[in-house]
């Protein structure tokens, strides 16, 4: 089974703590459809068998036209073939939501939702600089449910200066309350090069702070099951049986076509990635090359990276399985890194499984870095 | 011969002697156009970073004037304090000596104290007034001071600019009707001393020496004076931008000797050459060896990497000889080795040269000075090592080594500096006033006091405008006490120090919120202490971390997420484990950037 991903490299605004390759722009939006087509035809061979899931990323995929959306998935069903229950994601902005468009996904064979509400909180959403308010994020999921959609996802952020326990805890019980299937909870980051950043730098915007968020990671955790939802990797909860089809696939090593700008692909044993540059693609297509980088993983990458996914998993690492993948000596080390490892506490052992704890979880980067090689 | 000038250009730091040494060697030819940078003679890539001179340079230029051929030797020596035994090897093999002084600057401490190494081995001075490009330049008042100091004529001083080039015509006629031909006779025994050496990894040492009696030739049997061992030489010849190979060299020359040495502690700078059949009688007299003054341990992050660190410290010493090094064991660090150095800046340079020229990661443990440490039994102990010091019990009284700093400023920030020297435990013995708004002043302060940051202080309060120069000056009892930094109650002894008493506690105090700052939260609580004996003097904690996660990990951008855990394991690796503790390698040099 093979997994595929489309990043519309379009937003209507940028928002300030966002590092996502997307461009703030009306222009372009028709080539860019006509380059996926085409890079959908060049790269067809790359899968031979049908698609599981398809996942409209980006960016955001609600802002083009639907016609645009079309044309780029009838591109991809024509060149490779696509089971007939996949699991076909679009991400989607609050403010882009209306019965018309849902049920042009809906025709489209879209049916998985997942929508960026970030919160409950009109506070919150001023400081993310997002163009909805928290009624509009309410009135969406509504429509979405209306119009038939039965697996919607939405995103929160938390940890914004100004939020608090409470209200973080409030979103949680609203997410339930509006019985939505699964929860993507994402600490904010401030990454390089943002506005965020530099706002934070230059003393306009207040920073975040990182004690408060561990705290707030862990009574999110804790709150989401109350109400519901199980954890099943750092950021993700989801009502038992919705967990996202697309994106376990790159925790689970599965292999995945990317298409767009800034798109990665994996195919078991190399890693693509398609440039950050939306003329070079436009051109690129045009000339029937797409500029892309790649990276063949060697064999510790291959163990480094298997960490790095399975170690995010509430499932964690089965031991039968590493060693089916790496074999009896390679499982023989892990085990002795385990054991001098010093983040002991952290560990969970259970049914031959190795996972992290909560706030193993909260430490995983580190926990991971140091038990890999090389 | 009579047509050779051997001379040296000395200066306080920065005064332009490597430029000057540019527009010389254009003026003389000695450098093809393809060939020139600025400063072509600090070859090697730090002193091109830094912007200064670290070793001195030697090379010969041919002139001509009329029908006359001249051999000019040069050599270009560094400024700074702590090498100023590298000026002392150049004016050994010189007759004469440009002594530069930067005309906005005007005499400064490093002027003083070389021009006195200079005039003592009887070198005619060339006083040099550079950058007289500058607006600032001050020729009238500087020409005071040099005058004064040197009790040379006015018209003797030559104006010049280095960088325009200004002066450069009047300073090799200077050169050469100025600077006397080196005596000697080509007829006697051999006798070269030995200037400076370097290590080639292709040819081994290659020793520079300056030749006053005799003659030699490729090919024959010499002996050094002072290690008695022999050896064939392979080739010699005179200092070019290249190594340019000759049949002979005779009295008064300048040149190198290739003869397959790989130890440098073979070829010691100071010792002599004599030919073995026809031996000379008494050698030249050499200078002082370099002698360490500060003292620290140089520990491989890796623990593993100690026989390879063995090996790099090695070769560095192949190249420089102040250097020295013993093994040493820390219970926090492992084995390493206890390092002498000239100063802190030499130790620096040591550290960075270990870094990019063998790629070596090395910690550097707090530097101290060293100390004589007199038993009850009234043994004398020599201490480079705070965990060295014997139990208190068993120590009758602890000697300190004593420097005297002469520091030149203007008179304006005298009294800020006298306050630094005090503060510093400095004893005021001279102020001079050198005119109306500079002044000399001596203090005989403890050395340990000007190891740490002195050099920096002086130079914030003054604005740049003290200079400072100092010389051993013996021993003197001292008030000292160790203090010793724990971590979660374990005592890193790497960290320890040794300190006088009346400082003690705000030194511990400062230690510990320094440390505070500079070892990354964990994920326990550390509690910092500073401790002298048994005695907790100031306390910090820092807090665990609690996250350390990215939140997003999807898209399937794994390649970087990858990338990212391997750079933050990397980061680890650069840090040293004491305990469970992992601390970075700038912990251990708190001490020196305290406030
Ligand atoms: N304006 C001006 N600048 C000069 C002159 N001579 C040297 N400089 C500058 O002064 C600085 C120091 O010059 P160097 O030649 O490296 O000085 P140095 O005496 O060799 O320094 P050390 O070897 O470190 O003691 C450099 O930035 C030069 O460009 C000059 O005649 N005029
Ligand atoms: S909508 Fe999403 S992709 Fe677009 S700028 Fe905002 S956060 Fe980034
Ligand atoms: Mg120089």
């Amino acid at each position: 089974m093979s997994h595929l991903y489309i990043h519309i490299p379009f937003c209507a605004t940028k928002c300030p703590y966002c590092d996502f390759f997307s461009l703030a722009t009306q222009k372009w939006h028709s080539d860019f459809s006509q380059a996926l087509e085409i890079e959908s035809k060049l790269r067809s061979k790359e899968c031979r068998d049908s698609l599981r899931t398809i996942y409209f990323g980006g960016g955001t995929p609600s802002f083009p036209e639907t016609t645009e959306l079309e044309l780029m998935l009838s591109a991809v069903r024509k060149h490779f073939s696509v089971s007939q229950e996949a699991e076909i994601t679009i991400e989607a902005n609050p403010d882009d939501i209306n019965s018309e468009k849902l049920q042009e996904w809906l025709a489209m064979g879209i049916n998985r939702l997942s929508i960026g509400v970030q919160s409950f909180l009109d506070a919150d959403l001023q400081y993310l600089g997002r163009r909805h308010d928290a009624s509009k994020a309410q009135k969406a999921i509504n429509e979405a449910q209306k119009a038939g959609f039965s697996n919607i996802s939405i995103d929160f952020i938390h940890g914004i200066p100004g939020s608090t326990v409470e209200s973080m805890m409030q979103n949680i019980e609203m997410a339930a309350k509006m019985r939505v299937q699964h929860l993507s909870m994402y600490s904010l980051t401030v990454e390089e090069g943002t506005i965020l950043s530099k706002h934070i730098a230059q003393g306009k915007t207040a920073n975040i702070v990182e004690d408060f968020q561990a705290e707030l990671y862990i009574k999110s955790c804790e709150k989401a099951e109350e109400v519901g939802f199980a954890q099943y990797e750092v950021s993700n909860f989801c009502v038992p049986g919705y967990e996202s089809v697309h994106n376990s696939a790159y925790w689970n090593g599965a292999s995945y076509i990317g298409l767009g700008p800034s798109a990665h692909s994996f195919d078991g044993k190399s890693r693509r990635w398609n440039k950050s540059d939306l003329i070079a693609y436009i051109k690129g297509a045009e000339k029937g090359k797409i500029p892309f980088d790649s990276e063949k993983l060697s064999s510790i990458d291959k163990y480094n990276e298997y960490l790095l996914t399975r170690l995010r998993l509430l499932e964690g690492i089965s031991l039968r399985d590493m060693e089916k993948q790496f074999g009896a000596e390679a499982l023989a080390q892990f085990r002795g890194d385990i054991a001098k490892n010093k983040y002991q506490e952290f560990f969970v052992m259970e049914n031959n499984s190795l996972s992290l704890s909560r706030s193993g979880l909260l430490l995983a980067d580190g926990i991971i870095a140091s038990l890999m090689k090389g | 011969m009579k047509n050779t000038r051997n001379f040296c250009i000395i200066a306080h730091i920065d005064h332009g002697k490597s430029t000057l040494a540019d527009r010389l060697l254009e003026a003389t030819g000695s450098v093809s156009e393809r060939d020139f940078q600025n400063q072509v003679l600090d070859d090697m890539d730090l002193e091109r970073e830094k912007g200064i001179t670290i070793k001195s340079h030697a090379i010969q230029m041919l002139h001509e004037v009329g029908s006359e051929k001249y051999k000019l030797n040069l050599i270009d020596t560094p400024g700074h304090v702590d090498f100023s035994y590298e000026v002392s090897r150049a004016i050994a093999a010189c007759e004469g000596a440009l002594l530069v002084v930067d005309a906005s600057q005007g005499i400064q401490a490093q002027t003083i104290s070389n021009l006195y190494q200079a005039i003592d081995h009887n070198l005619e001075i060339i006083p040099i007034l550079n950058k007289m490009d500058m607006p600032s330049a001050m020729p009238e008042e500087v020409k005071d001071q040099i005058v004064e100091l040197l009790g040379c004529k006015r018209e003797e001083i030559i104006e010049a600019s280095a960088r325009t080039g200004m002066g450069i015509d009047n300073i090799l006629d200077a050169i050469i009707h100025r600077v006397p031909a080196p005596k000697g006779d080509p007829e006697a025994p051999l006798q070269a001393l030995i200037f400076d050496s370097v290590f080639n990894s292709f040819r081994g040492i290659i020793a520079y020496f300056r030749i006053f009696n005799g003659t030699m030739h490729t090919g024959e049997h010499v002996r050094l004076f002072n290690t008695k061992k022999q050896y064939y030489s392979d080739e010699i010849g005179t200092l070019g931008m290249k190594l340019q190979p000759q049949k002979t060299l005779s009295a008064g020359d300048v040149g190198y000797m290739i003869s397959g040495i790989k130890v440098a502690r073979e070829v010691r700078v100071g010792d002599t050459i004599t030919n073995v059949e026809n031996t000379c009688a008494a050698p030249i007299d050499g200078f002082k060896e370099a002698k360490p003054m500060v003292f620290a341990g140089l520990y491989p992050i890796d623990a593993d990497d100690y026989e390879e660190l063995r090996e790099s410290i090695e070769k560095l010493q192949l190249n420089d000889a102040s250097l020295t090094f013993e093994p040493e064991s820390s219970a926090a660090l492992g084995f390493g080795f206890r390092c002498g150095f000239l100063g802190l800046l030499h130790m620096e340079i040591i550290q960075e040269r270990l870094d990019r020229e063998f790629n070596m990661d090395v910690i550097t443990t707090v530097p101290n000075v060293s100390y004589k440490v007199y038993t009850r039994k009234a043994e004398l102990i020599e201490v480079h090592n705070p965990s060295g010091l014997p139990d208190i019990t068993k120590i009758d009284y602890i000697e300190e080594p004593y420097i005297m700093a002469n520091v030149i400023t203007k008179s304006e920030y005298l009294g800020a500096i006298m306050k630094l020297c005090i503060d510093k435990r400095g004893i005021l013995k001279n102020q001079v006033f050198l005119s109306t708004d500079r002044v000399e002043v001596t203090f005989e302060m403890p050395l340990a006091e000007i190891v740490f940051d002195f050099y920096d202080k002086l130079k914030s309060i003054s604005k740049g405008y003290a200079s400072f120069d100092y010389h051993e000056c013996g021993y003197h009892e001292a008030d000292l006490v160790r203090l010793d930094i724990l971590l979660n109650g374990e005592q890193v002894d790497a960290l320890s120090t040794l300190i006088h008493k009346a400082n003690s506690y705000a030194f511990g105090r400062r230690m510990c919120e320094r440390l505070k700052d500079l070892i990354p939260r964990q994920q326990f609580d550390i509690a910092i202490q500073a401790a002298i004996g048994a005695k907790i003097i100031s306390r910090e904690t820092i807090k665990a971390y609690r996250k350390d996660v990215t939140a997003k990990c999807y898209g399937g951008d794994i390649s970087r997420k990858r990338k990212l855990l391997e750079k933050q394991k990397k980061g680890k690796k650069r840090m040293r484990q004491v305990g469970n503790i992992e601390v970075p390698q700038s912990a251990f040099l708190a001490v020196l950037k305290l406030d």
